[in-house]
């Protein structure tokens, strides 16, 4: 399990400290898909760099399967542990072909050949980027490149994975395709903390998290947020076209399900 | 003042071993006024479309022409040129103040220090940011909705008479895609708007015209109306319909008879509504 316990974080810079997150406690577990919402500046990004130690709480404690992201010692098997994926893709690439991206990690840790292989060619499959082994990086679209981001930190076989923003680039079938892959991930047991702009990936999650100036103001289930007009509006979130279609079905007497955000959930209800 | 590709073909690397095909035999114009969606899968060749409208790559084969005469190199330093804002746009804020980050684009164009200045503050109106409170400060002191409409602006000041967006409001949270989507549409008063993007939803009720493309040729070229009532065209293009489209096809899959599909919530809970209680 990863622990946030009362975790707060200012950044230095050049004007003063900047508070990031304000007091913030929550949990993330194995086979657990929790998605994390909230305006551009809430903390979201803060809280996936705390995750694996790439940042240190400025008060509080983050603890990852019993060790403390401070503890020096350990750094490198938190790192492991916890995979994380960045908003911009171009700056994770590191090999001059695809298939070295990928297996540029599992090299690193000096994972043997046969299993190396394996895991980068599973990686690759996963993210739906087999084929296009011997392309050059660089020339792979936003889209492209954003799913080997991904791909490279599944070869590492992570027990959690954190993703900020990774289907910003993707169109609709892109952000289905990852969508699918975190939910086969879940199934298989890795804990993933999904930060997204889209209140539509909530409905498939096990818990949602919202943060809001550093705060945060909702951890539950998806439906109750999802059915709550007045708490997404205080979230700054915006229901989707297919959210207020359900709600008008809902409302002329089809029996629709609240958190119903897909058109397969909204069908079955006619 | 019309913008014309006609017969397109461009190929990154062409000659070595890692040659790709991104636009073949693109014949597409644009006109002012109007708002045009280009959709496709990624790596369909979106981005490379509007790189060569905009000048900055030259087609291996066929030509631009702008009002009838053929391109030759960029068109934002002329006016009323191309303007382009590229993914993430804000990455490429490099001066030391807002103001004078907008002003550099006019400034480039030829214009007096004091005509430019003009230029940037207008530019910064139009996209709702108050030139006196955000003109002096540090572009990297700016939200990330503020940061891409500061880019935006940027382009703006160089009083395009065509604006060409790729992928405009990715990544920002909805309050910011949402302003971003108000300059867009309003830009069309001035410029003919092209926008590229992944997200058709967030575009498809506020353009005049959609263009799908599919590995680098164009499948669709029409009203988003005749698209809507198409919506197969989507799947064909290697793309998902928009949500709400997509809950109609299912339900017409599922034997509901719809007379039409709509884009509007409102108006297709009316359609499914009926269709559901009609029959029975
Ligand atoms: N490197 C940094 N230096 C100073 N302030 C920062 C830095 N990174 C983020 N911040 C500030 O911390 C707050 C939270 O940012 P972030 O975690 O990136 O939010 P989000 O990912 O939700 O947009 C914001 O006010 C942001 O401006
Ligand atoms: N700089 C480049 N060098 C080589 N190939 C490229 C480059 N940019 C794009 N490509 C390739 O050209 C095709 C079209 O890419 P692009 O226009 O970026 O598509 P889109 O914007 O629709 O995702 C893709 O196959 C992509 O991999
Ligand atoms: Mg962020
Ligand atoms: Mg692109």
């Amino acid at each position: 399990m990863i622990e946030f316990i009362d975790v707060t974080f200012e950044y230095q810079s050049s004007g003063g400290s900047v508070p990031a997150l304000r007091g913030v406690s929550t949990t993330l577990s194995p086979g657990e898909l929790v998605t994390v919402l909230g305006p551009n500046g809430s903390g979201k990004s803060t809280l996936a760099r705390l995750a694996n130690g790439l940042l240190h709480p400025s008060g509080g404690r983050v603890i990852v399967e019993n060790i403390d992201t401070g503890d020096a010692e350990h750094i490198w098997d938190i790192r492991s542990r916890v995979g994380l994926v960045f908003q911009n893709p171009d700056n994770q690439i590191v090999a001059t072909t695809v298939v070295e991206d990928v297996a540029f990690g599992p090299e690193n840790l000096g994972i043997d050949p046969p299993l190396m292989r394996r895991r980068v060619a599973r990686a690759l499959e996963s993210v739906g980027l087999d084929g296009l082994e011997e392309r050059e990086p660089h020339t792979l679209s936003g889209g492209q490149k954003q799913r080997l981001a991904i791909a490279g930190t599944l070869a590492l076989d992570p027990a959690y994975l954190v993703l900020d923003e990774p289907t910003a680039m993707l169109d609709l079938q892109g952000r289905s395709d990852v969508l699918d892959v975190l939910a086969t991930l879940r199934d298989r047991g890795t804990g993933i903390m999904h930060i997204t702009h889209h209140l539509a990936d909530a409905a498939a999650a096990d818990r949602v998290l919202v943060l809001v100036a550093g705060s945060i103001v909702y951890d539950g289930v998806p439906e109750r947020l999802l059915g709550d007009e007045d708490m997404l509006a205080r979230c700054g979130l915006t229901v989707p076209p297919i959210g207020r279609l359900a709600a008008e079905l809902r409302a002329s007497g089809v029996p629709v399900p609240p958190d119903a955000l897909t058109a397969e959930s909204v069908v079955a209800g006619l | 003042m019309t913008l014309s590709l006609t017969g397109v073909d461009f190929t990154y690397g062409a000659g070595t071993a890692f040659a790709t095909r991104a636009l073949s035999d693109v014949d597409i114009t644009f006109s002012p006024g109007e708002v045009v969606l280009v959709l496709g899968a990624t790596g369909s060749g979106k981005s490379t479309l509007l790189r060569i409208a905009a000048g900055l790559l030259v087609p291996d084969a066929g030509s631009v022409t702008l009002d009838g005469r053929a391109v030759r190199g960029p068109l934002a330093v002329v006016r009323p040129g191309v303007g382009i804002v590229f993914q993430s746009p804000e990455m490429q804020l490099f001066a030391e103040s807002v103001a004078a980050d907008v002003a550099f684009g006019p400034r480039n164009q030829g214009l007096s220090e004091e005509d430019a200045i003009v230029e940037a503050r207008r530019a910064l109106d139009a996209v709702g940011l108050d030139p006196e409170e955000f003109g002096p400060r540090s572009p990297f002191s700016l939200s990330g909705g503020e940061a891409r409409r500061a880019a935006i602006a940027g382009v703006l000041a160089m009083a395009p008479g065509y604006l060409m967006l790729d992928e405009p409001t990715a990544g920002l949270d909805p309050s910011g895609r949402e302003s971003v989507r108000d300059i867009v549409t309003a830009a069309r008063e001035s410029a003919g708007v092209v926008v590229v993007t992944h997200d058709a939803e967030e575009f498809l009720g506020h353009a005049d015209r959609v263009v799908l493309l599919s590995e680098g040729r164009i499948i669709f070229d029409g009203r988003t109306e005749v698209l809507v009532q198409n919506p197969g065209r989507f799947t064909e293009a290697g793309l998902r319909a928009p949500e709400v489209l997509r809950a109609q096809m299912l339900a017409q899959d599922a034997g509901v008879a719809l007379p039409r599909f709509a884009l509007d919530p409102t108006e297709v809970a009316s359609l499914l509504a009926e269709a559901w209680s009609g029959p029975r």
